[in-house]
């Protein structure tokens, strides 16, 4: 546990008609990024919505900062420390980058105009969009709008970050700023991250939650995730007939997941291979599907 | 795949946002009006509106006849309040159209903080532009002859109070008929349905229009709109009070203003 818990979710169940996308989930975070992994439909960004006090749970608690998002009082309390990018962030598409941002900080109570305008020059300077910052969010590429998105989320640098798959559509190189920035606002911050990307987990997160299905399946470090695979990773010349999931690599050999034969060339696990034996049957079920 | 998306388009359509207690803070609602005003007058649709108005003084200057003079002097503003009412329509209707609620969900700021800003912007943007030009067309007007008799004080005042109660028309539609055809229809009906009259109009003293009544009716118009368009993010008692007792006002007024016999 990283220091004292600023999210506590429990035993949070919410549904959408017959639909369960929370079913009984369980979990703590303090200070530091905590990365949320699952497959689509794993209820990941149904928790981040809760998070960001725009969805309420059927069944459960949740406490933010210590305060309950139920109570309004309680609930402002909140959104004034809090910082969120959606999974699918709207955009008001005739507005400049830097009017976008400006107008996000206004409904953050930033009123006071010179602070404020200094307050969106330093984020949209700290997402290298200083640039761009006058041309509209209609003519941006989509990598810029997710750098937009992220930028009005770490205006006021809230004590509580919720990203949900901030980096996708973005390139290498922004990828990397992007951890870059969050991990600098790690250290005494919460940031939750919703990804997919495996990779971003492993770079970022001294934590990890695996969901599917509206459940906990794993909660550790990506160490421990990846030692979730460790001998059941190995490398051959063709596709194991016992490996869960099995692809060729560039190189040329096929990678396997599962229960590794006698006499098998294991590999190093990875984050990716650990998340993969957890939940990569998944993908298989929603295509039979 | 398939249940992700199913979920996620569930989740689009059911997630009820919890707004937080409490007033919209008067500072927050000026900064938002200062963004909404510029938004609102250099909107496409007020900006050709207003092209519209321009067009129709120039044509009509040197050109007046004597015949349908209730009809001309306030027909030269349509554009204008066309405009004005689609514009402000638009505006009000961008945080849907862009699909913002969710992000605007999770900030501290009330829903009615927004709508306050554009209905501010509403009388700030167009009811400037309304009293500047209604300040360049009033000695144009009077250098017309024929045009002399029509021009008054009353005719004057009218233009921005009229461009106001458009616009705020334009929010109270958007909050509760959030379709972007709604503006546009309501436009085509108020024309051709032949109630000019019930609606917010520009009428000359020679229309035999009570004056009073219709300055009465203009401002109660603008006043429900607001209050009905404010009413629509949280139905406070004083809100819907204020709707209700303006509405009777606007009727009333609406009645009042046409003399015995109609106008002229």
């Amino acid at each position: 546990m990283m220091g004292m818990p600023t999210v506590q979710v429990i035993g949070i169940e919410k549904r959408f008609m017959r639909t369960r996308a929370l079913d009984g989930l369980t979990f703590d975070a303090g200070a530091g990024i905590t990365g949320l992994l699952g497959p689509n439909g794993a209820g990941k960004t149904t928790l981040l919505r809760m998070m960001a006090t725009v969805l309420a749970p059927d069944v459960g608690e949740l406490r933010l900062l210590g305060w309950d998002p139920r109570k309004a009082d309680e609930r402002l309390a909140i959104r004034r420390r809090l910082g969120y990018m959606p999974q699918e962030p709207g955009f008001h598409r005739s507005f400049t980058a830097f009017e976008f941002v400006d107008y996000i900080a206004i409904l953050k109570e930033m009123v006071d105009r010179r602070a404020r305008h200094d307050e969106v020059r330093r984020v949209l300077s700290l997402l290298g969009l200083e640039a761009v910052r006058d041309r509209k969010i209609k003519a941006l590429s989509g990598g810029m709008r997710r750098r937009v998105a992220l930028g009005q989320a770490l205006l006021g640098d809230p004590d509580l970050l919720v990203l949900d798959e901030p980096t996708a559509g973005l390139d290498p190189e922004q990828r990397l700023r992007f951890r870059e920035i969050v991990s600098e606002r790690s250290a005494d911050r919460t940031v939750i991250l919703s990804t997919h990307q495996t990779e971003d987990v492993a770079a970022l997160c001294p934590r990890v939650v695996v969901m599917d299905e509206g459940r906990t399946l794993f909660d550790g470090t990506p160490r421990e995730l990846a030692d979730v695979a460790r001998g059941r990773v190995w490398l051959a010349g063709e596709r194991a007939a016992n490996a869960h999931l099995s692809w060729r690599t560039g190189e040329g050999m096929h990678r396997n997941i599962g229960d590794a034969p006698a006499g098998a060339e294991l590999v190093q696990p990875t984050v990716e291979d650990g998340y993969l034996l957890l939940v990569g049957h998944r993908a298989f079920e929603d295509e039979a599907a | 795949m398939l249940v992700g998306a199913r979920t996620a388009t569930l989740e689009r359509r059911l997630v009820a946002i919890p707004t937080t207690d409490g007033r919209p803070r008067p500072r927050v609602m000026m900064a938002l009006a200062r963004i909404e005003t510029r938004k609102l007058v250099l909107h496409p649709t007020f900006l050709a509106g207003l092209s519209l108005f321009l067009l129709v003084m120039r044509v009509l200057i040197g050109n007046w006849g004597s015949n349908s003079t209730a009809i001309s002097v306030g027909g030269v503003a349509v554009g204008l309040l066309a405009g004005t009412l689609l514009a402000a329509n638009a505006c009000a209707l961008r945080a849907r159209r862009d699909r913002m609620g969710e992000l605007f969900g999770s900030l501290p700021a009330q829903p009615e903080t927004r709508t306050g800003a554009i209905l501010l912007a509403v009388l700030a943007g167009p009811v400037f532009l309304g009293v500047l030009l209604a300040v360049i067309a009033y000695p144009v007007m009077r250098a017309g002859a024929d045009l002399r008799p029509y021009i008054s004080v009353a005719l004057v005042v009218q233009f921005p109070l009229t461009v106001a109660a458009f616009g705020a028309l334009g929010v109270a539609l958007a909050r509760w008929v959030p379709h972007p055809a709604a503006a546009p229809v309501w436009l085509v009906a108020q024309v051709m349905t032949g109630i000019t009259w019930v609606v917010p109009w520009i009428a000359p003293k020679q229309s035999g229009i009570r004056m009073r009544w219709h300055f009465a009716y203009l401002l109660s118009e603008i006043a429900f709109c607001a209050s009905l368009a404010l009413a629509r993010d949280r139905r406070r008692p004083a809100l819907v009070a204020a709707a209700g007792i303006t509405l009777a006002l606007t009727v009333t007024s609406a009645l009042f203003q046409v003399p015995p016999g109609g106008l002229r």
